[in-house]
């Protein structure tokens, strides 16, 4: 959002030369400026009608949980089912392209699958139904990932993540019961609508939903196997992240980051967990003969990430050059793979304590690659990041590591001068990059 | 796009009413029975604005579960019960099977606790009308009527009107004419290290009580065979034998030597029941067993009274002829 402001306020300079020096005529300037304030507050305003909607029949929900004797229950389901058309109704009303409040739409509809939610339990409420309850998860998110296809909407989509991750996790949770349909209904339901929608929110969403719901499919029947596919698929998303990225006519911005940030998540907690001697010395039980009918699962994970890896690396037509951060994210993303799979076969003998020394050197790695790539392409987010991580290494390892006072102070030394160095790192790349952005805009 | 948008806003509404009027239809021409609940402890019933229903039918007896033990192996098993009614006007269950019975009435429910392979434990059965939604703030009230565990409980009766295809829809309650009590006189004592004997199973009081303006009868006789030992489902047991008295031969009453006690209102009926006594032996695998050798500790029980069938002439008192059972204990004599 703050580098948003800041090209908008780089434009608010820009405009009135352009149009001095006849780049563009004066009406232009003024829809250019009107169409990116417009879209700057339209979102803002969906985001709180969006929120106020939901907000809206949660209180719905509980005003009918709560008030019982006082209506009859025709009355009750007649006021729901009014307000779940009403709602719906005012907001295809909104939607038409002449509105003059089109965010209201967005709100409208929400409330209008929030209280279809509502009418849910209430129904349910008003007849003692004690059927499978996650069912009415299903139900509801079902119905709100129909109309985000209907109508076409992307918040709709990220509550049917929601709820459908609340379906799932229940039924495995509560009940035991893994739902393969849930993973279908991410993969085929969400994440096609949010290429269509070209919405970074739900693809993110989507992309989480569709990993955890995964995750919840193979708790059961693939339990020894559940960590490997899991650490896999996170190297998959990045290698599909960084692979998309430099594909020169993918019109989809920020789809990188929606990929790559759940990606990381993953992998930098599984790399930091092993850096430690005791968790990774635990890698070394699993033997391949007790994986069993698990045995496909955990190849074909591992072989899918691993084309990814080289097919996001390798020289393509219609893509860019993969850069060197990017190489060096994937090999070292795709080594940490690979070590945690040798150790878990047995093929590699090591001691706990010597793995977790090559896991400290991939989460160091995978902090000065955040830190590089950051200060070169100016996102203080991603080198701030990156620092915090290799903070909080160094702090791992100075509790577990280090006993001598002297070799404390060799911490807090190596840190202290390694964000010193980080400072003027990205400092340097700042300067060497404002004439290029001077040049550019005049 | 704006009519598929219509079209999932009608399926929307569609779904609440069609269900909606499913249970309106059942409510208004589905065949109606009482389904009676189980005392059980009051810190479970009330949840929120709920009152949880532990129904009697849902923890069938054993000889009901056997014919269809491979759908109670299987949790969450469809299943039909068909139902048949008491003098008193409570369904208890005739039978189960797995298609829909021909004779109403029937209810459909699933299996809940099912049957385990390396450890026994009895099926249960639920309907999906566990839950009874009440008025905020009157849950308490039911709570109360229904009575603490070392208090008079009062059975709340539970009228459910059922489809044609089994499915039930609650409409209303009642409490049951009867209460039952359980106190537990004297507890099993934790074995010392001395040579002295101690009680190492409980000794009971069952009494029950008659709540309605008019005197009843009970029946029972002098080796008190109307009162049975149910075990409960909450816990592991060595096999799935059934619980059996030992020493008192109670098959096949005879009207003769039955005991008709009468029960003004307010009247009570109280048996004293001694597990360390050899009267109250519970027949084991190979020899009678007093309750705390029958099974591990953890195992609850619920004594039921449960009278034979009798069909006096007209112009007698009116028997009360159903089953009634106590909150669950188990064999060191701690009541849930």
């Amino acid at each position: 959002m703050a580098s948003r402001k800041k090209h908008l306020k780089w434009l608010e300079t820009q405009l009135p030369d352009w149009v001095n020096r006849g780049l563009i005529s004066s009406p232009q300037a003024a829809a250019i400026r009107h169409h990116y304030h417009d879209t700057g507050s339209s979102l803002a305003r969906t985001a709180f009608s969006s929120i106020g909607a939901i907000l809206f029949g949660l209180g719905i929900i509980l005003f009918f949980a709560w008030n019982w004797d006082a209506l009859h229950r025709f009355t009750k389901l007649a006021i729901i089912l009014a307000a779940i058309a009403a709602a719906h109704a005012g907001g295809l009303w909104f939607r038409r392209p002449s509105s003059p409040h089109p965010a209201a739409a967005e709100g409208l509809s929400l409330l209008g699958t929030m209280l279809f939610g509502a009418g849910i339990w209430l129904v349910s409420q008003v007849y003692h139904i004690d059927e499978h309850w996650p069912n009415a998860f299903l139900l509801w998110g079902v119905a709100a990932l129909a109309m985000g296809w209907v109508l076409p909407s992307a918040i709709q989509g990220v509550l049917a993540v929601i709820l459908l991750g609340v379906w799932a996790g229940a039924e495995v949770i509560k009940f035991g019961q893994p739902q393969a349909s849930g993973v279908w209904l991410m993969l085929l339901g969400v994440l096609p609508l949010a290429w269509r929608l070209r919405s970074r929110l739900l693809m993110f969403s989507g992309l989480c939903g569709f990993y955890v719901l995964l995750a919840f499919q193979l708790t059961e029947s693939f339990k020894e196997s559940l960590f490997y596919v899991l650490y896999a698929m996170a190297v998959l998303y990045l290698a599909l992240g960084l692979w998309l990225d430099r594909a020169q006519r993918l019109d989809f911005a920020g789809l990188r980051d929606v990929m790559v940030i759940p990606a990381y998540a993953v992998i930098l907690s599984i790399v930091f967990a092993l850096s430690f001697g005791d968790v990774s010395g635990d890698l070394r039980s699993l033997k391949v003969w007790q994986l069993s009918s698990q045995q496909w699962a955990f190849w074909l994970a591992l072989l899918v990430a691993l084309a990814a890896t080289v097919r996001a690396v390798l020289p393509q037509r219609g893509f860019d050059r993969a850069t060197e951060t990017d190489v060096l994210q994937l090999l070292l993303a795709a080594t940490g793979l690979m070590l945690c799979y040798a150790l878990g076969l047995g093929w590699l003998r090591a001691h706990g304590m010597v793995i977790a020394f090559v896991m400290n050197l991939l989460f160091v790695g995978h902090c000065l690659l955040l830190i590089t790539h950051g200060s070169r392409i100016q996102r203080g987010g991603e080198v701030a990041l990156g620092c915090l991580l290799f903070a909080a290494i160094v702090f791992a390892r100075y509790s577990d590591l280090f006993e001598s006072l002297l070799s404390r102070s060799l911490v807090f030394l190596v840190l202290g001068a390694s964000l010193f160095v980080v400072g003027n790192f990205y400092s340097r790349h700042k300067k060497t990059d404002a004439p290029a952005t001077q040049e550019v805009a005049s | 796009m704006k009519r598929l948008a219509w079209l999932v806003i009608a399926l929307q509404v569609g779904v609440l009413v069609w269900v909606a009027a499913e249970r309106e239809w059942i409510m208004a021409r589905g065949a109606t029975v009482w389904l009676r609940t189980a005392p059980v402890d009051p810190r479970d019933l009330f949840r929120g604005d709920f009152v949880a229903l532990e129904f009697e039918i849902g923890h069938p007896s054993q000889d009901l579960v056997e014919p269809l033990k491979a759908a109670f192996e299987s949790k969450y098993s469809p299943i039909y019960a068909r139902l048949v009614t008491d003098a008193e006007g409570v369904a208890r269950i005739e039978s189960f099977s797995l298609e829909l019975p021909t004779e109403s009435p029937v209810i459909r429910g699933r299996v809940g606790t099912h049957l385990q392979r390396d450890w026994r434990s009895r099926g249960s059965v639920q309907y999906g009308i566990e839950k009874y939604f009440v008025p905020q703030g009157t849950g308490y009230a039911i709570e109360n009527r229904r009575g603490e565990r070392d208090d008079w409980q009062t059975p709340m009766e539970v009228e459910v009107a059922l489809s044609a295809k089994g499915t039930p829809v609650i409409k209303n309650h009642r409490w049951s004419d009867m209460s039952v009590r359980l106190d537990v006189l004297e507890p099993a004592e934790n074995a010392r290290n001395t040579n002295e004997p101690v009680r190492r199973s409980p000794k009971v009081r069952m009494s029950l009580r008659n709540n309605s303006e008019q005197a009843v009868m009970l029946v029972d006789d002098a080796k008190h065979c109307a009162f049975a030992l149910r075990m409960v489902d909450r816990g592991r047991t060595q096999g799935d034998q059934p619980v059996r008295w030992a020493a008192r031969d109670c098959e096949g009453w005879q009207l003769g030597e039955l005991a008709y006690v009468v029960l003004a209102p307010e009247g009570s009926y109280s048996v004293e029941i001694d597990f360390a006594d050899a009267t109250w032996f519970v027949q084991g695998e190979e020899k009678p067993l007093e309750l705390a050798d029958f099974n591990q500790g953890w195992v609850q029980y619920r004594l039921v009274y449960s009278p034979p069938d009798v069909d006096l002439p007209e112009g007698q008192l009116k028997v009360w002829q159903s089953a009634l059972q106590s909150v669950a204990f188990n064999a060191g004599g701690r009541v849930d």
